[in-house]
């Protein structure tokens, strides 16, 4: 069953038509199969977010989707780092530093086109001051913002 | 502002976690309002602030990570 309604996927071909102008990689590392998986590894909204992440990678041929299973692709994910399953990592030159853990829903939409935007563009949503304190910081940091679908 | 803070600079890792679906996650971190935003353990804020806060919030946890008692990032 569609997750997205034919309103919402006309709506979004069209923004992505005017907004997107490079090719933005998205790498979705969940369950694809209903294999067993180890205790607590079970991911009860990878199906949904799965089907979300295809039906938006439909809507334009410049969001490039990469479909990963926790398990079975294992060994291709080494390095990758992933803290729960789904992760939305978006990657682009050789970085892959953004991401969204669960499925994007409710208010957490807008932030996922959000992100693919501003990446496709090369736009950045605080100041110019702002950003180059930003780029001034030197130490590894990881910042996590907790958030609820409503 | 975590995922554009991320967009310029490789060192910044920003995750957007959707807590109702980690109920270990909100317990471990003791989300009881969100949005809250941790910094590498060492800075925590619920709410959205202004993005000079949220700057100084980077910058503060620079600082304590610099500290020799500080736990890992």
């Amino acid at each position: 069953m569609p997750v997205l309604s034919d309103k919402d996927k006309e709506y979004l071909r069209d923004t992505f038509r005017k907004d997107l102008v490079n090719d933005v990689r998205v790498i979705l590392v969940s369950r694809l199969s209903d294999e067993p998986s180890a205790p607590g590894a079970e991911c009860h909204y990878c199906p949904q977010t799965n089907e979300l992440f295809q039906e938006v990678a439909s809507l334009s041929d410049k969001i490039k989707l990469e479909l990963y299973d926790a398990v079975a692709d294992k060994d291709k994910l080494q390095g990758l780092d992933v803290d729960d399953l789904p992760a939305i990592i978006f990657a682009r030159d050789g970085e892959r530093n953004i991401r969204f853990y669960g499925i994007p829903a409710g208010n957490e939409f807008p932030n996922v086109l959000e992100a693919l935007t501003h990446l496709s563009k090369g736009e950045n949503a605080l100041s110019p001051q702002a950003q180059e304190e930003v780029r001034k910081i030197d130490r590894d940091l990881h910042v996590r913002v907790f958030v609820t679908p409503t | 502002m975590a995922h554009a803070a991320a967009m310029l600079n490789p060192r910044i890792r920003a995750d957007v976690v959707e807590i109702s679906e980690f109920p270990k996650m909100a317990q471990d971190y003791q989300v009881m309002g969100v949005p809250k935003t941790v910094i590498s353990g060492v800075v925590e804020f619920v709410g959205a602030v202004p993005e000079s806060t949220f700057v100084s919030h980077l910058k503060a946890a620079v600082e304590k990570l610099k500290s020799p008692s500080a736990p890992p990032g």
